[in-house]
């Protein structure tokens, strides 16, 4: 062998590695085209499109698109770079099934080929040959074939490419499904989230629902119990009340007389606790503002007996100037605050430095509340009653609102509806109750929403001379003896001329004969008619007549329904002399009321 | 994938063909998917290949006849002008096929129908063959080369050889599944499932001497510099021709060693060639070729010597495997159209040509035919038909991207 048959040897050896050197450096410029593709694009919709136009060049591709594999075997478009190819699926032939087993496929023309020649006459026209290579992941197959117009354009150094770039196509597949399970993965995360969202609000409805069962019985009970109580209830309030204004009683009686009094009073508080979470116990509202009864707590009786009961323990307020004003009944917020600062001072009588914060502030609320689902954004007043006593256990936090729940030893405080008092008032009010406890002490915070409504003047206690009669005549209407006594008592006391009759029907014969000033109408009466129905007759003979209505239960549909008829004020048994005075005085003091129209 | 190569030099075709199909069968331990047959033209080559297709009914059969006999890794094998050999490719995830035409006087559309038959007998229609291997008469190679080109494109890798008898005397055949044709077009459409190679050399070096194809009708080429081209070319050769030169005559073998070249293309400012081969000088001082030269392209001398072409196999297979998309020791087998002429100037080296063949594909299969033409894909891509060349193509695995 000579040394130029070496040399040209040589050089034919260093050509061919020119050759695949400049092959290898077009491959790798492309896949680093394509991968720079695969790491800027965002979205499947972006992928392929710009992976194909960073394959276009080394391909010579005019077209390309991308098949997936279906459940049923049918290749799927997935992407293209023409429309064209979009459209239509591709059942497997021979071919398509060794390029989907990984054997890449250059077609001269595809008019002979099987797949091909099933696919619409334009799609043959723009593609008259094509690369066909596998592009998978570990759970799917696809294809990706590079079209030309052209016949025979493809090369086997197109084939040898396009094996190469089946790596980075199969990459994006992968990049795309794994989007895919991404967006599957976070839809399914919202569905769980939205479910467990779901779950809980079932959970808190049928919390709240089993906890308004629970009330809806204890309201039937109180409500059962409470006009009996409260009937008996006015003897023993109002009997001592006639004797105590009698000048002439002994000292050391009087003093047992009031001890009877104030017991009755407690006794009534019991069943007023009772109505008050009772079903219904709706309470009128007027605007009001949280300071006056903060303030006139803490200088009530009530409380400073607590005070002095627990010395040590310090109470201080800390009341917002400018407080907002409330639509609120004034008692049963005073309640609540009661019950709330009862409980606070007996949870720090034994911690040296015990104290209690009652505190009154604006809050705009525009974000959940603990325990809330929703929370209606806006200005609210706020009531809280802080103590730094040992906090509340999460497991008690969950049912301190229940009727009865008490980790207080029964009989020596408390009815064990406080708390739930404290919850009623607030449902009552349209507000919230936040508590918030950890090792610092507990406090509650009450919401209420706020009015900019100016409050009016407070009620004064009347004095007694203010609220007597001037020989006007009553007709008290009520089934209880013992009522009618008490009442007739009081009446007579007062001033008044009273009569007494103990059902409807008697009433009805006796305004047959006499005009009365004013009825003392009581609502639920046995046998025979009520209240409502009595009215309505008496009406029919004594148009416009005059009535107050008592009754042991809370305001009723038929106390609305008979005051609709035309009958005046409604007051609540066990009344005070005082409170029974009041009333009948501004029911006389007004005009003859028109029927009303429903 | 799995090659092997048989041989015989029984007389008889019948005899022949079962020698060879049971070495196969032996050495490929399965039926082969694919079968280069080539054997000399002394064989009644219609009982043989009949005989052949009784013995694996269905296989691809294709190739051609080869001067004197053939070679393999094991040999030269030739006696009194019978030598049969086999290549079998063994390649169950590959397709293969092949086809057959007779040329009558249009070589373009034998070319094509023997291609389609091809393709569509691998089961592959419309698919690009990794690979097309020809066997012609001689006279229409570059036809068949265009045709082929036509159909498929450029870029598929053609090699063949043109059939050769022992004695110039026409007896050249081409075989197919179905026919064998003396002027016919046997092809075989490769669609492997691993890689293959290939190189297409000459052993022969460039000189100085060269000048411009002034005036060519088809294979003959009268002029050289717008004078005669036997003038020209007895000049160049030093009076090689002289004797023929007046009247005209055969020059072969005399011009084996120096024939025409035709640069197809360059390696580094160094031009490769085809090689044309004067075989007669014709009465009006032109050169009957055996290859065509285009006209206005350059004509050169070229050289070579006995040395240069008896190693030509084994260096030819060397460059084959040194291009190979796969390693190339992990070559599996070789196909080899060898110049029937370059072999017959160096028969008496020809054991040490195939030891070189041999040493060089490691002891793997190999058969080698000797053709009186040779068509191959150059470094640049060219598929061309030259003389006095070698064309080789090698089998491999698949390789890993």
């Amino acid at each position: 062998m000579g040394t130029l048959e070496e040399l040209r040897e040589a050089l034919l050896n260093l050509e061919d590695a020119r050759k695949r050197e400049a092959l290898q450096r077009e491959m790798a410029e492309a896949l680093l085209e394509g991968l720079q593709v695969l790491s800027v694009s965002e979205g499947p919709h972006e992928l392929f499109p710009r992976l194909f136009e960073a394959m276009k060049k080394p391909l010579g591709f005019a077209s390309a698109f991308v098949l997936v594999e279906s459940g049923d075997g049918t290749l799927l478009p997935l992407a293209a770079s023409d429309q064209a190819f979009a459209k239509t699926a591709w059942r497997p032939g021979a071919m398509l099934k060794r390029v989907l087993d990984g054997q890449p496929v250059a077609v001269f023309d595809t008019r002979f080929v099987e797949e091909w020649i099933s696919q619409p006459e334009e799609l043959r026209n723009a593609a008259r040959s094509a690369i066909h290579f596998s592009i998978h992941t570990a759970e799917r197959r696809a294809v990706m074939i590079c079209v030309h117009p052209a016949r025979a354009h493809f090369s086997k150094d197109h084939v040898t490419l396009a094996r190469r770039f089946s790596v980075l196509a199969s990459q994006a597949l992968q990049k795309i499904q794994s989007e895919e399970r991404l967006a599957d993965l976070e839809k399914k995360l919202e569905t769980e989230a939205r479910l467990a969202e779901l779950n809980r609000r079932l959970a808190e409805s049928e919390q709240k629902l089993a906890g308004a069962r629970k009330m809806e019985a204890v309201g039937l009970l109180a409500r059962g119990v409470a006009h009996d109580l409260n009937n008996i209830l006015t003897g023993i309030l109002s009997y001592p009340e006639l004797l105590l204004m009698d000048d002439d009683l002994a000292p050391q009686h009087r003093e047992i007389v009031q001890t009877i009094r104030d017991s009755g009073f407690r006794a009534a508080a019991v069943v007023d606790d009772l109505l008050t979470v009772a079903k219904g116990a709706a309470s009128p509202k007027t605007p009001l503002n949280l300071n006056p009864i903060v303030r006139k707590y803490v200088h009530s009786p009530e409380h400073r007996k607590l005070i002095h009961s627990y010395k040590g323990v310090i109470v201080e307020t800390d009341l917002e100037k400018d407080l907002l004003n409330i639509p609120g009944s004034r008692i049963h917020i005073l309640k609540a605050l009661t019950n709330l600062t009862h409980n606070a001072v007996e949870a720090v009588q034994h911690r040296p430095g015990g104290r209690v914060l009652v505190r009154t502030g604006n809050r705009y609320i525009d974000g959940p509340l603990k325990g809330y689902s929703d929370v209606r954004a806006g200005e609210y007043a706020v009531l809280s009653v802080r103590d730094n006593g040992d906090g509340i256990c999460p497991e008690d936090l969950e049912r301190i609102f229940e009727p009865f729940y008490t980790k207080k030893k029964m009989g020596r405080s408390g009815t064990g509806l406080g708390l739930t008092i404290v919850w009623n008032v607030m449902q009552d009010h349209g507000g919230y109750v936040d508590v918030n406890t950890g090792g610092g002490g507990v406090e509650f915070r009450l919401y209420f929403p706020a009015v900019r409504d100016v409050v009016a003047e407070a009620d004064n206690e009347p004095a007694l001379g203010e609220y007597g009669g001037n020989g006007e005549t009553v007709l008290v209407i009520d089934d209880l003896e013992d009522q009618r006594k008490i009442a007739c008592a009081i009446l007579t006391k007062l001033g008044y001329r009273a009569h007494s009759v103990p059902g409807g029907e008697e009433a009805l014969e006796y305004l047959k004969q006499h005009a009365v000033d004013v009825l003392l109408l009581d609502m639920v009466m046995e046998p025979g008619m009520g209240g409502l129905e009595t009215y309505r007759k008496i009406i029919e003979i004594r148009p416009g007549q005059k009535a107050v209505i008592a009754s042991g239960y809370s305001r009723s549909e038929d106390v609305a329904a008979t005051q609709r008829l035309g009958a005046g004020l409604f007051i609540k048994k066990p009344y005070t002399l005082a409170k029974l005075g009041s009333v009948l005085k501004e029911e006389l003091a007004t005009r003859g009321r028109p029927k009303a129209t429903n | 994938m799995k090659l092997a190569s048989a041989w015989s030099m029984e007389s008889d075709p019948g005899r022949a063909a079962e020698e060879v199909f049971e070495k196969l069968i032996e050495k490929l331990g399965a039926s082969p998917d694919l079968v280069f047959v080539h054997g000399s033209c002394n064989y009644d080559n219609a009982i043989l290949l009949k005989r052949l297709n009784s013995l694996i009914p269905g296989i691809p059969l294709q190739g051609g006849t080869s001067s004197l006999g053939v070679a393999t890794e094991e040999g030269f094998h030739t006696a009194d002008g019978f030598g049969l050999g086999i290549l079998g490719v063994s390649d169950p995830g590959g397709s293969y096929g092949t086809g057959i035409a007779g040329q009558g006087d249009d070589p373009a559309k034998a070319a094509v129908s023997a291609l389609v038959q091809a393709i569509d007998h691998a089961g592959r229609p419309g698919e690009l063959p990794v690979a097309v291997v020809m066997t012609t008469c001689p006279g229409t190679e570059e036809a068949t080369i265009r045709a082929i080109e036509d159909y498929l494109g450029s870029s598929v890798p053609i090699l063949g050889g043109t059939s050769a008898d022992n004695d110039m005397s026409g007896q050249w055949q081409q075989f197919g599944n179905t026919a064998v044709f003396r002027d016919g077009i046997s092809i075989a459409a490769l669609f492997p499932a691993g890689e293959v190679s290939y190189a297409f050399h000459s052993g022969y070096e460039p000189t100085k001497k060269k000048g411009v194809a002034t005036r060519v009708s088809g294979r003959v080429l009268h002029e050289i510099d717008g004078r005669p081209a036997a003038v020209v070319y007895n000049e160049w050769t030093g009076g090689l021709i002289g004797n023929v030169l007046p009247d005209g005559g055969s020059l072969v073998p005399a011009t084996t060693f120096t024939p025409l070249g035709h640069p197809v293309g360059q390696v580094g400012g160094f031009p490769y060639f085809k090689l044309s081969y004067p075989v007669a000088a014709l009465p009006g001082k032109g050169l009957q070729l055996f290859a065509e030269i285009q006209q206005g392209g350059e004509v050169v001398l070229m050289k070579g010597t006995p040395e240069s072409l008896a190693s030509r196999a084994g260096r030819v297979a060397k460059a084959a495997m040194d291009a190979a998309p796969f390693p190339g020791e992990k070559t599996e087998g070789a196909l080899m159209l060898f110049c029937a002429r370059c072999m017959l100037a160096v028969r008496d080296r020809m054991n040490q040509a195939v030891l070189d063949l041999k040493n060089t594909l490691r002891d793997k299969p190999a058969l080698c035919a000797f053709t009186l033409g040779e068509q191959g894909c150059f470094i640049g891509g060219e598929n061309r038909h030259g003389n006095l060349m070698i064309a080789t193509l090698l089998f491999g695995p698949a390789t890993k991207d």
